[in-house]
This record gives structure tokens, sequence and C-alpha cells, in this order.
């Protein structure tokens, strides 16, 4: 039996007959490719370290409702849960109102979620974008979320609108080993907007979470987008974010990886519009029993485009962890800035790093560098700290924090930032035991 | 700025310098390749019959065998029954000396300014001259078998020195390794065998010329270089190749052992035909080096200047087997017209306290595309391990590109690594600033291009720096005008 094959037939036994015919047509195309495809082995280039068989030997199901009570508890310690924000939450694919707060009273902000439209609802400017971003020719997973997804936000941020507080998406899962959810979002940004999202991946039990999000952002638009995941330990986390920037915009990403057994996450920015400004900033924490692959591209594609990435891993255990950044210069993208850093710090001798800065450069007056290290604690700056009278394991703690301080301080919003800190605190008070 | 157009044209028109045939009777087997071609070839070189089987269970595995397609380059389909596996020049009937080589070929190697009368005094270095298959003449011989130090063709190896083949042969690229690899394993006719003993310095530099010559003739030479405990030994090769309309293939297979505190130094200047503008013809240059530390504080260092092929594609390599063992890789790659180049190196640590650096310096005109592929492995055994690499690109015109893809992966938490990588393109203040000083535009490039490339020829022997200084002169001038 190929994987998910029971869950696609089950798709399209399913009552179609409100859904909008184009949009049947996307996720026919959508399990044609993957059926095409297929799931992709470590025979494929871009799948080289990361093994994912033990997901294709998983018979997957459409996730049940949870008990709702053991969602909650894990969604009321987070500090910025509380904070007064336009929020969705989708608790194993679905939306739950009593803990969303959809509010209609924010000027210029449109949201329909995926499932009105499957229902024929909604006149958001979906059918124009909708799997327009996020290409699916190299990415099965991709297909696989078009053919199944039934649940996500499609937000449209009009014109000129500023948003002062952010928009928070919250993905609780609860599994038994076999279910699979499937989000799909849509952030069309319009021109000259500014707009904070964060999206945040939470759960509990075994379970697979394949998300797709598509970004378009206007001439001028600007936004901070924030992704935490800390999935439940025994999770798979595989999530695309696409976003496509016109003229003069500004897309600033956070990523966190902080759950999942194994994380695989394909960032792609295409840098469409002059004067376009790109940040992606990542950390990612593994112990044992977590691998965690990043794999970003950046496409110039257009003059005088300004990007900057760093992406920092601390790797414990037998944790692994795999970078892959690739930066293209298109011939026209003539005085690019691109700047892309990785940096790795490995605590135990099990740990694993693979680390493939990507430099494709077809322009000539341009500014590129990139830089990758992997390396363990300075014994001398160790040394130092002990001498100063910090106990070593203080010293470690001092040294690591200030590693991932370089991400963490980033963070412009202070109760995410805070969140933040206490985590990466956690993990290395637990780690450096 | 409309200078810069011109001479930007003017560069990508630059014909190929070195093109020309010589007419040498060659004896040739059949085209095409299957067990009957290699037991021939294994029976015209006489060989033992370890060697035959060698060829023919390479052979067989290379057949299960597909070709690669993960390169940075792109070409047509090879079709490896359209070539000629065997030629040797006819002259040849073992040369003692250069008195019997025919002269026909000495004067291609006089045109070529390859110091092998004469000049190979003045210039202090001992040819082993591989025109096409069979090593033509071997000089210097003498001197070296003084010290014990073993320095002749590979088929004359396999007759005199057949225990040290069959020991070292494949010992360190196996028959299994890759397509290439394979193929080369199969039907590789000759090549250069090189032993140094116990404690000894070899007093000179060794060279060979590869030089490609009969039409459909693929070449296939294979070079082992052993350096015994506390010994060390300098090696130059370089290559220049006639003007073509088909593309020849040539997949060489290098081998270096480098046993306890010995030191291998192997230095290629490689200027073979790029093919025309159209990117019609050149060379395609397939090539597997790998030179293994077996020993500890044993030192492999490789230095290459690329500016020729029409498509390189090659990896010199280092095994850090032996505790605080080096490996080094310098490099200078020229891509021009359309040609491709996918180069770069691999460094496995593998002892304790190991150290490798690397230095790769891309530069590409016209269409040229240029790509730096590197892995830097850290086992889990190699404690203390470092790692050093730039890799650094520059562009001449904006229809050309320079890639970069290092592999980076690391087992041991004890271990350093770093890679950088930088792109940039000659500024228009620094020859405005270079031309304000009374220098020509050419010159002023010229003089930056050799900037940008000081640390990689700095590591190349005397002769060879001059000779590469000038290749890369030649290849660019007229640049930017």
């Amino acid at each position: 039996m190929k994987p998910f094959a029971e869950l696609l037939a089950g798709w399209e036994k399913k009552n179609q007959t409100r859904m909008p015919e184009s949009l049947q047509a996307l996720k026919q195309t959508g399990r044609e490719q993957f059926f095409r495809q297929g799931l992709p082995t470590r025979r494929h280039e871009a799948w080289r370290f990361t093994d994912i068989e033990q997901i294709s030997e998983i018979d997957w199901r459409a996730a049940a409702a949870p008990p709702l009570t053991g969602a909650i508890d894990l969604l009321r310690p987070l500090t910025y849960w509380d904070s007064d924000a336009f929020r969705l939450v989708f608790v194993n694919g679905r939306l739950n109102p009593e803990w969303s707060t959809r509010r209609t009273d924010i000027k210029g902000l449109r949201l329909t979620t995926a499932a009105e439209i499957l229902q024929g609802n909604g006149k958001a400017a979906w059918q124009q974008h909708l799997g327009r971003i996020a290409d699916s020719a190299e990415f099965p997973f991709t297909s696989l979320n078009t053919a199944l997804f039934e649940q996500g936000a499609f937000i449209e941020v009009e014109s000129g609108v500023e948003l002062s507080r952010p928009i928070h998406l919250y993905y609780v899962s609860v599994g038994d080993g076999a279910a699979a959810v499937h989000p799909r979002n849509l952030f069309v940004l319009g021109p000259s907007s500014r707009t904070t999202i964060v999206e945040t991946f939470i759960g509990l039990g075994g379970y697979l979470t394949n998300h797709v999000s598509e970004w378009l952002l206007h001439d001028n638009a600007a936004v901070d987008h924030y992704k935490v995941q800390r999935e439940a330990l025994s999770a798979f986390h595989v999530s695309r974010t696409a976003v496509h920037q016109q003229a003069n915009s500004r897309y600033q990403c956070h990523v966190f990886s902080f759950g999942s057994r194994l994380e695989r996450t394909d960032l792609t920015v295409t840098l469409d519009g002059a004067e376009v400004e790109t940040g992606l900033d990542g950390l990612y924490l593994a112990q044992s029993g977590q691998w965690i692959d990043h794999h970003t591209l950046l496409h110039h594609q257009q003059p005088h485009g300004n990007s900057r990435q760093l992406y920092k891993g601390i790797l414990t255990g037998e944790g692994g962890a795999v970078f892959n950044g690739r930066i293209k210069v298109s011939a026209d993208a003539q005085k690019t800035d691109a700047l892309q850093s990785n940096k790795n710090l490995l605590l135990s001798d099990g740990a694993t790093v693979h680390a493939q800065p990507q430099l494709e450069i077809s322009a000539d007056d341009v500014r590129c560098t990139h830089g990758g290290t992997v390396g363990q604690l300075d014994p001398e700056a160790l040394f130092y700290l002990q001498t100063r009278g910090l106990s070593r394991k203080d010293a470690v703690g001092l040294l690591v924090h200030a590693f991932a301080g370089e991400i963490v301080d980033r963070i412009r919003t202070p109760i995410l930032r805070g969140q933040v800190e206490t985590w990466v605190h956690e993990f290395l008070q637990r780690e450096t035991e | 700025m409309n200078d810069d157009a011109n001479a930007l044209e003017q560069l990508a028109r630059q014909e190929y310098k070195y093109g020309f045939t010589s007419d040498i009777a060659a004896e040739q087997v059949p085209k095409g390749l299957n067990e009957e071609i290699i037991r021939m070839i294994s029976a015209k070189k006489n060989e033992p019959p370890f060697m035959l089987e060698w060829r023919l269970n390479a052979f067989r595995h290379w057949q299960k065998m597909k070709e690669p397609a993960w390169a940075n380059v792109r070409y047509g389909t090879i079709d490896y029954q359209d070539i000629i596996y065997y030629s040797a020049p006819k002259s040849h009937s073992g040369p003692k000396s250069l008195a019997e080589v025919d002269p026909a070929i000495l004067r291609l190697y006089q045109k070529l300014g390859i110091p092998l009368t004469e000049q190979e005094q003045l210039a202090g270095v001992a040819v082993d001259a591989v025109l096409d298959s069979v090593s033509v003449a071997t000089t210097f011989k003498d001197k070296l078998a003084e010290l014990g130090i073993i320095f002749c063709s590979f088929s004359e190896a396999v007759q005199q020195h057949a225990d040290k083949v069959e020991r070292y042969l494949g010992s360190v690229v196996p028959y299994t390794d890759n397509f290439f690899a394979a193929l080369n394993s199969a039907v590789f006719t000759d090549g250069s065998f090189v032993y140094v003993p116990l404690g000894v310095q070899c007093p000179m530099e060794l060279s060979t010329y590869f030089r490609i010559n009969a039409a459909n003739t693929g070449q296939f030479e294979r070079t082992l270089i052993i350096a015994d405990e506390g010994s060390s030994v300098s090696y130059l090769e370089g290559c220049t190749a006639p003007i073509r309309d088909e593309n020849q293939l040539h997949a060489a297979v290098v081998e270096l052992v480098a046993q306890k505190d010995s030191r291998i130094k192997y230095s290629t200047v490689q200027n073979w035909y790029p093919g025309d503008q159209e990117g019609k013809g050149g060379v395609y240059n397939f090539v597997t080096k790998r030179g293994l530390c077996a020993g500890d504080r044993a030192r492999i260092s490789w230095t290459q200047v690329e500016t020729g092929s029409a498509i390189t594609w090659k990896y010199p390599g280092c095994v850090l087997k032996g505790d605080d063992s080096v490996g080094e890789f310098y490099s200078v790659a020229l891509t021009t017209h359309r040609q491709q180049a996918d180069t770069g190196t691999k460094m496995v640590h593998i002892g304790k306290n190991t150290r490798s650096t690397i230095v790769s310096k891309g530069i590409s005109a016209g269409f040229g595309q240029n790509s730096y592929r590197g892995l830097v492995k850290m086992t889990k055994s190699a404690t203390n391990a470092r790692n050093f690499s730039q890799c650094d690109s520059m562009l001449i015109g904006n229809r050309c590109g320079a890639h970069t893809f290092p592999y980076l992966e690391v087992h041991n938490r004890t271990a350093k690594v770093e890679h950088e990588a930088t792109t940039s393109k000659i500024g228009d203040d620094q020859i405005f600033y270079l031309n304000q000083r009374g220098l020509s535009r050419e010159d002023a490039v010229s003089m930056i291009v050799n900037g940008f490339c000081k640390e990689v020829l700095a590591e190349l022997p005397m002769e060879f720096a001059v000779e590469a200084k000038k290749l890369l002169s030649i290849s660019l001038e007229g640049s930017v005008g």
C-alpha cells in the first residue's frame, strides 16, 4: 500500500458538491502530482541526509477530534497565549471557535478559513494565489498538502493597513501515532501594509503535521513572521513556507525549532521586485532522538535586493541537524547584497551536523558571502569564566545563551521573546546536567 | 563602460592558443568497449594476469553503474561505444634516449614549449611525457634511480615493479569508487608511477606532460605515487590539447599514498582545449584524484590551476587517516566561453588532530559556469580535527555564473570546521585607481586577477607558477579593456 493512498482515496469519495470547481481542479492536480512523485527517499539530493522512512511506514489517517482539555493544557502555559491578540486555534486540523478570537472590528483585515472556501463561501483573493506561490514540482509534501488540506487561514491585509498587534495562529495536535494534519495558509499582504504573524505548533503524542503557508507581499509591504515549532517529541513536522516578494517589500522571518522527532522545513523566498529586503533568522535545538532539517532557498530575481540570513543550531546527546541554504542570483539581479551564515554548536560527542551553505550566482555586480561553522565551546572562554568563579555548568550556560542570544534578541515582540528565552534556558538546564 | 563591453566581447572571442594537431602515425584498437577490447589492451601491454583480472572486474562493475548526473554541468550524451580505447604512436618501440624519439613528437613538444631536451636540464625537470597513451620518453631516470626513486611509465611499472603495483593499485581509488573511475580502471592504457623509498627527499620536481592527440581517442591515464616513510616528493602535471570538433573524453585517476612522516605535493596546470566560442568541441575532463595519508604526520597537498577543458569534473581529495596528518587543496579555476567547471575537494578526517586547508578561487567570464563543490567530513574518531575553507569567486561579465556547494559533515564535537565564501567582481574603482597610476586597463585586470589568485599561485613550484601566471593572463587577455 502506498503511503497516504487511503487518505487520498478517502478524499475523493467526500461530498464535494459545494467545492468551487477551480479548487477541485487544484486538489486533483495535487493528488496526481503526489502519486507521480511519491515520497522522497535519501536517493533524492534534497533529502540525502534526512531519512523519512519512518513516515512512509505509517498508515496515516485523518486526525480525529481530541479531548479538548488536553489541548488547552498545552496552550495555557504559553506566556503569550492570553495577550490580547487576534488569534485562530486549530485543534487537530479543526478550527476551535471557542478559543479563537476572530474579531471583525479590525479595519482592513479580512479572514476566511480554508474550510469556508471548501464550502464555497468566502471572497478572499485565494483563487489568484492559492497553489501559485508554493510550487510543488520538487516538493511532494506540498502536493500532498494541496490534495488533502481541509483547514487553515486565508488572511488578506488591505493596502496601507498597519496592524498594531500580532495575528496568532495556533496548531495544536493530539495524536495516537497515526494522525495526520495538513494545515494550509495563504497570506496576501497589500501594498504598504504592516503585519506581524506568529505561527505556533504544539502537541502531544504521535502525529504528522504537513504544513504549507503561502505569502504574497505586495509593493512596500512589511511583515514579521514568527514560526515556533514546539511539537511533541514523538511527532513529525514537515513544513513549507513559500514567499513571493514584490518591489520594496520587507519579509523578516524568525524560525524556532524546539520540538518534534523529525522536522523538515523548506523555506523558499522569491525576491521578485527591486529593492526587496529579506531577513531569515533561525534557531534550532536538537537533543537525542531529534533530527532537524532546514532547507532555505532565496532567489534574487531583481536588482538591488538585500538578504540577511543567520541560522544557529545547538546540538546535544545524539541530536542531529541539517542546514541547506541556497542563494540564487539571476542575471538581472545586479547589485544584490546577500549574506548567509550558519553556525552550529556541538555540546556532545554523539551530535551530528550537515551544513551546506550554497551560492548560485549569475550576475556579476553582486556582493554575496556565506559562511558555515561547526565547533564546540571555546575551551579558553570556558576556562576564563571558571577563573572568575563560575561553575563549569554556569559557564557553559552563559556561553550558550550568548550564542543563542544573537537570534533570540531579534524577536521584536517582548512577550514572545521572554517565552523563547525560557525554552532555551529549560533546554540547557536539562541538557547540560 | 563601452570599453568594458568591447573588452568583454574580446575575452569571449579569445581563441585557444595551443590548438594544432601533429601527424604521428597511431596504432589503434577498434572503436568500442567490451571484454575483448580490454583483453586486447592488456595483451598489447603484455600485462601480468592480476592486471587483466582487475580490469575485467572493473569493467563488469562499470556496466552496472549509472553515469552521474548530480554535477552542475550540462553536456551531450557520451557514446562509450564510439571511443577508441587504445592508441599508441606507431614509432613507439621503446626509445632508450631522446635521439630515438620521433622528431615529429619532439617538434610538437617544442611548439608547446615543453622543456624536453636542453631546456629540461635548465628547468631541472624530469619529464615523463605522455603522448596519447604510451610514455614516449623518460628522462633523468638514472639520476633518480641512484636514490632508489622509481619514476617511470605505468606500463613499465607493471612489468618491473608488479609487486608494488599490485599492492597499491586501487588502494585509494577502488574501481568501485565512481562511474569514471571504474571506466578508467577497465581501460587505462598508461600513466606515471612514482615510488620514493624510505627517508628519501626527491631532489627535483617530477613532471608529466599529458597531451591528447589522435582524434576520437579517449585518454585514460592512471597515476600512482607512493611516498614511503619519511620521504618527500613534488609532482607536476600539465596539459594542453589540440583543436578538435568532437568532444574528447578524459577520465583519469590519480592515487597518492603517503606513509608515516612523508610528504607529497601534487601540482596541476590543466589547459586542454575548451571548445570554441559556441562551446563546440573541447575536452570532457572527468577526473578522480585522491590521496591517502596512511601514516601519522603524513602530508598531502594538491594545487591546481584549471583553465582548459569544456567540462571539468574533478575533486582532488585527501583521506586523513594517520593522526596529525595534513591535507591541503589550493585551486584556481577559470572558465570562459561556454566552459563549465564543477570542481572542489573532499577532505575526510579520520585520524586525531588532522588538519585541512581549502583555498579555492573561481573566475568566470563569458558564458562560463564555475562551481565549487567540496566535502569536509569529520568522522567520529577525528578528535580535535580542524578545517578551514575559503572559496572566492570573481565574475567578469553578467552572463557567467559562480556557484558554491560546500558539504560540511561533522560527527565529532571537538572538530572545528569553518567555511567562508565570497563573490565579487572587479570594481570600477579598482580599475580607475590603477588607470590613474598609469596602468592600462588590461594590465590592471591582469594585476587584480593575479592578486586574487596569489594565495594559490604561491603554492606552485616556481617554474609552474610562472607558466600558470602566463596562462591566466593569456586566457584573460582583453577581458576588461
